[in-house]
């Protein structure tokens, strides 16, 4: 029997699939039985197949022509088939090489022989093998099975697994020609797009354009472009002032273009960044889903308990509310529900009580009385007690009712009597009736003169009207700036409109010379704004000059603009010099020269800035120097005196001596030195001393040597004999004791005097534990004057160093020295 | 110069370089050596082997390329214009193409010949490419069922 063609077909159908199995096998000798058993399987079931069709289509051509030429189609169709299937396997496989997975899903779903032939491309065990997707099993009995249960995650070019969310998915990209690239992940598409760039996105957000230099904020950046903070800290930014609130942090303004580059780095493009905020509304859609699902499932539940529980009427409370919300159990609504029946079952009893009540004494309308509504809530108090409080009230309210009722018809009476009933309606009235202050006769007819006089006053400004509009009619408009001139007037007309006239004409006058102040004004406002600006300089009306030069003009605008220039130079100046002078950390404001460039700008700056570098240490030395020589009088250098300043700067070129005269001739200075010695010396109570005697020691000669130059004598006179007694058991020339040296701390010692011996106790004192307090006393107590505070802080190093050595005083020096000796201490 | 003999017995005289393009006659050389007999192709028609006369001649002065292996996925598919434009041709004759350079091993023009095959597959639906190569969808209803299910299940998991 001759062959058919479509049984031709399905032969070689069979053939070219036994070959590319056999063909497989041999290439893959590995391969599992599983697939060898499927592919089995697979062959058996096809060929029950085949033989199956074998017989549909003849049965189907005896049975219709339509059938027939259907069938003659699908095998000119199946011809041209056999066509691409009639490749050998190697040549098909090789074609399925150049495919990338995602395609190779796609042709695997052509028909059953692209099915298995993509079913045994060995690329399923290589992803398989790689992601560790396992081997074939009873589920899924191929490696092309296993490998598309998580194919949505691969991507095309690298064969790894992602996350599959958002973009970190495999996305199908295509070239600027439109061909496909593939699906490919977040990194890998970064690295195409590194390659082949996306164009400038200047219509890329929807139909937004974007312009290469608008601004975003920082929440556009993160939400819109799905940019994290941290990713963020790469991008440059711009700090600009928080528009709604000024205290608030500054706003953080990224650039639309850098941000999307940024954010085209992050997901892989522009379809990445597409994908990350589809992915986060989905998630958002899907969390709303399920949060609509459980308050779905919760109603329900809530309505079997209601219908189980016959607790209908508390459908709509709070507690259904809050156990729909997810706040509550089941057992929690329960419970609160049964005491909820219960609270309102007690409720129902009290209503129908007080209702009862009030009925038998006349008034149901007061269950609406809040006291009633609280009492039916709660239950709290004697209902008897509540209902007659307000019976009470009722009472008088209906009394007072009444009475403003009887005050209403009698004013009401009066009025009419009056021939004015609609005055009824006047404040004064109404407070009347409402509170029956007062006389009611006086109250009405003072009324009653009132509106007469409104009365009157409407005439007057009618008939003024009337006049003014044969003479004026501007001024017929503007009467109501004069309804005082009206009001004061009498009723004659004429007079009254002269005066009017006359008034208007005053006014008129005095707008014209207003309106001709504020031209001369704004002239002078030009013009100083024009030589300003001739000048380069900047018109400030905060400056006061500027200000009374506008309001009054008496000023030598030439002059005043020369002073401004003047200043602004001298501001610039300033700034400029304290620029160079603080990045060598020099203060300018004392130096002379710095004052020099300042008010003249000359010399140049380099040459100022180097001069004032030079002067500024030679400064400093003079400085310590006058400091020294002050400090041996007892006295400071004055804060903002001219004469010390002079001297630290060289401008003063005179004797040192004449400028300590100077500072020791200063008043307040004077006052000072007297206040701060009186001050410590008033703290020093007879307890310092003995703690200082206590903790001295006698062996010192320096000791002696300090009391040389105290202004008691008989102290001095004891000092220099035991000095003397010493030099000559030491072999020592006569007065030897004033050649020492003096660069010890007793040094200061006697160059101090008696304040430095106050000073000297005072550490002393506060060297012991039990003297601190004082020792602060004597701090707060000098704080409050200023002065005194700088000397403090000035003479508190010294005597911290001075507190080593005094301790070295011992007992005999108070033997020593003797009752007298100690009262002359005190006394000074 | 090399005689070829076509199935149709047509007799094409080609140069010896253009001829040994194909590893299967430049073998065939080898083996009978200098020899004026024509060289019998039985698996391919005049037409064809005129076409792949063309292509020989085109390509007669390319190096020979590194055998590539079959797994390598990251094969490019791009295709050189003039050879794009030679591919240009009906499906029956491409296919014949393709077959006549894997008989005569020209693997360059077989590599060709299954991107240009791949170029057609690709970015298109099953659908198309049925519609493309004329094939049946042979799938039993279930399983097509089973197909756009399993279609509908990764294109929701791609859009989550």
């Amino acid at each position: 029997m001759p062959e058919t063609r479509l049984q031709k077909r399905l032969r070689q159908s069979d053939e070219a699939l036994s070959n590319k199995i056999n063909l497989h096998d041999s290439i893959s000798g590995n391969t599992e039985n599983t697939i060898g058993k499927k592919r089995k399987t697979t062959i058996r079931q096809d060929n029950k197949k085949t033989s199956r069709r074998t017989k549909e289509p003849c049965k189907k051509t005896r049975k219709s022509k339509i059938a027939s030429s259907t069938n003659q189609d699908s095998a000119s169709g199946l011809q041209c088939a056999s066509q691409l299937l009639r490749l050998p396997a190697e040549i098909l496989w090789s074609i399925a090489s150049y495919l990338k997975p995602s395609e190779l899903c796609s042709i695997s779903r052509i028909s059953k022989a692209f099915k298995n032939l993509v079913d045994m491309l060995p690329i399923w065990q290589q992803i398989c093998t790689s992601l560790a997707l396992g081997k074939p099993a009873r589920k899924y009995k191929t490696y092309y099975a296993l490998a598309t249960t998580q194919m949505w995650r691969i991507c095309d070019v690298c064969l790894t697994r992602t996350k599959g969310w958002g973009s970190d998915s495999p996305l199908k990209i295509k070239d600027i020609y439109g061909n496909d690239i593939g699906r490919l992940c977040c990194k890998c598409r970064c690295s195409y797009y590194k390659q082949n760039p996306e164009p400038v996105a200047l219509v890329w957000n929807g139909d937004k354009q974007i312009d290469p230099c608008s601004q975003v904020t920082k929440s556009t950046a993160t939400f819109h472009y799905k940019l994290p903070t941290h990713h963020l800290s790469s991008v440059p930014v711009d700090l600009v002032d928080n528009p709604h609130y000024s205290n608030a942090a500054p706003m953080q303004l990224y650039l639309e273009s850098d941000v999307v580059d940024a954010a085209r780095k992050l997901h892989g493009g522009d379809i990445g960044i597409m994908k990350a905020r589809e992915a986060t509304r989905a998630r958002g859609i899907r969390m709303r889903e399920t949060k609509r699902k459980k308050i779905q499932e919760r109603r329900e539940t809530l309505n079997k308990i209601i219908i189980e529980s016959g607790l209908e009427h508390h459908r709509n409370s709070q507690v259904c509310s809050n156990f729909v919300s997810g706040h509550m159990t089941v057992d929690q609504l329960v419970k609160n529900l049964q005491a909820r029946e219960r609270q309102s079952q007690a409720q129902d009893s009290h209503r129908s009580l007080v209702r009862k009540e009030l009925k038998s004494r006349g008034m149901p309308a007061l269950i609406d009385q809040w006291e009633i509504e609280h009492y039916i809530r709660e239950g709290n108090g004697c209902m008897e007690e509540i209902i007659q409080q307000l019976v009470n009230r009722e009472h008088e309210l209906q009394r007072l009712a009444t009475a403003r009722d009887a005050r209403r018809s009698f004013v009401q009476k009066e009025l009419e009597s009056h021939n004015m009933p609609t005055l009824i309606y006047r404040w004064e009235i109404e407070r009347y009736i409402c509170e029956g202050k007062g006389f009611i006769e006086d109250i009405i007819r003072q009324v009653v003169d009132q509106e007469h006089e409104l009365q009157r006053i409407g005439t007057v400004t009618e008939a003024l009207k009337v006049r003014l509009n044969q003479i004026d009619n501007t001024l017929a408009g503007q009467l109501y700036l004069y309804e005082n001139i009206i009001k004061d007037s009498s009723n004659d007309i004429e007079s009254l409109l002269a005066t009017i006239v006359n008034a208007e004409k005053d006014r008129k006058a005095k707008q014209a010379y207003k309106e001709e102040g504020r031209k001369v004004k704004q002239e002078r406002r030009c013009l100083l704004i024009k030589k300003l600006s001739k000048q380069n300089s900047q018109f400030s009306i905060n400056d006061a000059r500027c200000a009374h030069y506008i309001a009054i003009g008496a000023a030598d605008i030439k002059m005043l603009v020369q002073a401004i220039i003047d200043e602004s130079n001298k501001k610039h100046r300033t700034s400029e010099l304290e620029g160079c002078l603080m990045q060598h950390g020099i203060n300018h404001s004392t130096n002379a020269l710095a004052k020099l460039y300042i008010d003249l700008g000359e010399p140049e700056l380099d040459v100022i800035v180097n001069a004032i570098i030079e002067e500024t240490n030679e400064s400093e030395l003079r400085r310590n120097l006058l400091k020294a020589k002050l400090i041996e009088s007892n006295l400071r250098i004055p804060p903002g005196d001219a004469l010390c300043q002079e001297y630290i700067d060289g401008i003063f070129k005179d004797d040192i001596d004449t400028v300590v005269k100077h500072v020791a001739n200063i008043p307040y200075e004077m006052e000072v030195k007297k206040t701060l010695q009186a001050k410590w010396l008033s703290n020093l109570s007879a307890h310092v001393f003995s703690m200082l005697l206590k903790h001295a020691t006698y062996n010192s000669i320096e000791k002696w040597q300090s009391l040389l130059d105290t202004d008691d004598l008989e102290a001095e006179w004891i000092a220099t004999q035991h000095l003397n007694q010493i030099g000559k058991d030491q072999n020592l020339p006569t007065q030897w004791y004033l050649e020492l040296s003096s660069d010890t701390i007793y040094a200061n010692a006697i160059s101090m005097s008696s304040t430095v011996f106050a000073e000297t106790s005072a550490s002393c004192y506060s060297s012991d534990s039990s003297g601190l307090d004082t020792s602060l006393d004597l701090k707060t107590g000098a704080s409050s004057n200023c002065g005194i505070n700088t000397y403090l802080s000035e003479t508190s190093s010294r005597s911290s160093v001075i507190s080593k050595g005094s301790e070295r005083l011992s007992d005999t020096l108070c033997q020593a020295l003797g009752t007298d000796w100690l009262r002359q201490i005190l006394k000074l | 110069m090399v005689q070829l003999l076509s199935s149709d017995n047509e007799t094409f005289t080609v140069d010896k370089q253009v001829a040994e393009r194909s590893i299967l006659i430049k073998n065939m050389l080898e083996d009978v050596g200098e020899s004026d007999a024509p060289i019998p192709l039985p698996n391919v028609t005049a037409k064809i082997l005129k076409k792949v006369i063309d292509w020989c001649e085109h390509h007669r002065g390319d190096p020979v390329s590194q055998q590539e292996e079959i797994n390598d996925r990251k094969r490019l598919t791009e295709i050189d214009e003039w050879d794009q434009k030679f591919m240009e041709v009906d499906q029956e004759t491409l296919f014949e193409i393709i077959l006549a350079a894997n008989y005569l091993d020209i693997k360059p023009l077989l590599d060709i010949g299954c991107k240009t095959v791949a170029n057609m597959i690709k970015g298109k639906s099953p659908e198309e490419i049925r519609r493309t190569f004329n094939i049946v969808n042979d799938f039993t209803p279930e399983v097509r069922q089973f197909g756009i299910i399993s279609h509908c299940y990764f294109l929701a998991m791609l859009s989550t």
